[in-house]
């Protein structure tokens, strides 16, 4: 009996949450359409910057290594995609899959002298790629254009053309939605386990039979793409990029909002990335707030909550998971005294629990 | 009065004793790792000097010696952790002297650390599933491809894991608890399973005793001999010597880098070298 409680009770929690996700999946993609084409057009832009900050996100909370030229691998493949769009007049949304394998290929790139440094070198070594990207390949005509910038093809996808942004708005909506997906499956596999297990112990990794060099590339190459998939899906927006679209700054406003969401997955990020870019955007006198607000945020995170704003939200998430009816006593026999006590005040709460729901069985 | 560990003497000893009185050598068995020879230097310090080990298959043996002796330096050794200045290592006759960590350990040498080599900041659950990183079967873009391959072999890591938590007697909603919530004897049954859910053919076990109490060394005691039963051959290092004694089918000490005594247990509890590097005056 206390067997299959269980697991009906999981397939119920397993079918509520597919069904919560596809509801703020159609939400997502769905509501906006309802508000004007200037709200759509800053959404768009706040979705976009979240995707390159999950980027970053994988790099230093899932990996534990540092980038200070995010920026820059967003911008290499944004002039790449914009540059083939506008010599060929192709659709820029055809090019992202390009977009990809171009910042894929930058992470794979930065790694190079990033894991050859080691704590505070890495973040020097990559603020150099940063400058180094900035000052001289944003200045190189063949990259990025002329000073206006360079201007992509209209975004269409067969015979459908989007030329305004509440028509492309349901494109990019889903593909924020597909990626968010993508990075779940990510978290819940063995890449993100490796790469969690290379940051808390690399040599304990090893033992364990992961490959403490390959994952730490492949955090690079990751954070690369989605910076590629960020950059190409600007281009995709906003159709216009220029040299000053990608400043060194931004760098900083990546690493602001991932070291202020935390280790976990990407809720953090969303709601960090959200506030910030969001507040800069929907509300114009939040800029200078935003100024402030951004690094009391990052203190904060860096010495009262570890954890930051996805540690915070799964406490929140705990204290609304329900009990497990689960007959503790019979393993309880078998175990010893410390494990007993560790279980103790949870057996106790789920007894309490039990009694509760009892009760409020009986009033039923 | 006595742990009960003391009583539960395993049973293998004679089967060491005719190996050792001259058994045929069909009827011996090949030791499954043999370190020869090895030496480590650390600038001046001499970790280990001229350190040589054999493991037979399906045994347990213990390390013992005082602190600084350089067991978790031959321990590092064995896992790939350490290089060697001079000597070999060798898994079932293959030398793996300079293979990497990660590679010995596809080739079956599972490994616990003393002071816990886990994601304390992750759940129980995903410890276990990092544990098993070596049996996943799906790639990486299956997670995109073909996500129900991916959701199939995740489900049944997931029971693998609750296996390995009832092998030390933790029940599966343990599974949901943050590491760092528990005690250190929880963690450590939690990493001493993570080592378990691989199913390595050779266990380093680095104090695995330490923050355990009786009762829960009792338990220790009875996974191994079971482990033991299946074929698993373990190599521990402790400084409970009654729990090295009690569990052990050969030790060997190991004093200043240097092999001090090696033999059965009984021997090694008698031997005035051993008795000296513990107590630091000799016998009487």
């Amino acid at each position: 009996m206390s067997a299959v409680v269980p697991e009906v009770s999981e397939r119920k929690q397993a079918f509520a949450k597919r069904l919560a996700i596809a509801i703020v999946a159609i939400a997502l993609v769905g509501l906006p359409l309802l508000f004007s084409q200037l709200t759509i057009y800053r959404l768009g832009v706040v979705l976009i910057f979240v995707v390159a900050a999950i980027g970053l996100h994988i790099l230093v909370n899932w990996a534990g290594e540092l980038s200070l030229c995010h920026a820059g691998m967003v911008g290499v493949p944004a002039f790449v995609v914009a540059g083939l769009s506008e010599r060929f007049d192709v659709s820029p949304l055809l090019l992202v899959p390009a977009g990809l394998v171009v910042g894929a290929g930058v992470g794979a790139i930065v790694a190079l002298p990033a894991l050859r440094a080691k704590g505070l070198q890495v973040a020097l070594v990559t603020f150099a790629v940063g400058i180094a990207i900035n000052s001289y390949f944003f200045n190189q005509s063949w990259l990025v254009g002329p000073a206006s910038g360079r201007q992509a093809a209209v975004p269409s996808l067969g015979r459908l053309t989007f030329n305004t942004s509440k028509s492309l708005y349901p494109v990019v909506g889903g593909l924020f939605v597909l990626i968010v997906l993508a990075t779940w499956g990510l978290y819940r596999s063995r890449v993100a386990r490796a790469m969690l297990w290379v940051k808390a112990d690399p040599e304990a990794a090893a033992v364990f039979g992961i490959q403490v060099r390959f994952y730490r590339i492949l955090a690079y190459v990751l954070a690369g793409a989605f910076a590629g998939l960020s950059g190409s899906l600007t281009v995709v927006w906003t159709r216009v990029v220029s040299a000053q679209s990608f400043p060194t700054t931004l760098s900083f406003t990546y690493l602001l909002v991932v070291v202020i969401a935390g280790t976990g997955f990407v809720g953090g990020v969303i709601v960090i990335g959200g506030l910030l870019e969001g507040g800069a955007l929907f509300i114009s006198s939040a800029a200078t707030w935003i100024n402030y607000m951004g690094p009391i945020g990052l203190v904060l995170s860096l010495t009262a909550n570890k954890n930051g704003i996805n540690g915070a939200m799964r406490q929140v998430l705990s204290r609304f998971e329900p009990s497990e009816p689960v007959a503790l006593d019979c393993v309880l026999d078998e175990m010893s005294p410390d494990a007993e006590s560790d279980l103790d005040s949870d057996l106790r709460r789920r007894r309490r629990n039990s009694r509760w729901s009892t009760l409020a069985g009986r009033r039923g | 009065m006595e742990p009960s560990y003391v009583v539960n003497r395993v049973s293998a000893v004679p089967v060491l004793l005719v190996a050792e009185a001259g058994a045929p050598d069909d009827q011996r068995k090949a030791p499954i790792l043999d370190v020869s020879g090895a030496s480590v230097a650390f600038g001046g310090l001499q970790a280990l000097d001229g350190v040589s080990v054999s493991v037979e298959q399906g045994a347990i043996v213990g390390l013992i010696g005082p602190n600084g002796a350089g067991k978790t330096t031959l321990f590092n050794v064995i896992s790939g952790l350490q290089k060697v200045d001079r000597g070999a290592i060798r898994l079932e006759g293959r030398d793996i002297t300079q293979m990497m960590a990660d590679r010995r350990a596809t080739l079956g040498i599972g490994r616990s650390f003393q002071n816990l080599g886990l994601m304390m900041g992750e759940s129980v659950e995903d410890n276990l599933l990092a544990a098993q990183h070596l049996a996943v079967n799906y790639r990486g873009w299956d997670i995109i491809v073909r996500p129900w391959r991916f959701i199939d072999v995740e489900r049944e890591l997931r029971k693998k894991a609750v296996n390995a938590l009832k092998v030390f007697g933790l029940p599966a909603s343990y599974g949901q608890k943050t590491l760092s919530e528990l005690s250190f004897a929880g963690a450590r049954f939690v990493e001493l399973a993570c080592v378990l859910v691989g199913q390595p053919r050779l266990m380093l076990l680095d104090e695995p005793t330490t923050g355990l109490d009786i009762r829960e060394v009792d338990r220790l005691l009875a996974v191994l001999s079971e482990l033991r039963q299946g074929g698993t051959t373990i190599l521990l290092v402790a400084h409970d010597v009654r729990f090295v004694m009690g569990v052990c089918d050969y030790v060997y000490v190991l004093a200043d880098g240097r092999l001090l005594f090696e033999g059965l247990p009984g021997a090694v509890q008698e031997n005035p070298a051993v008795i000296e590097a513990y107590l630091g005056r000799p016998a009487t």
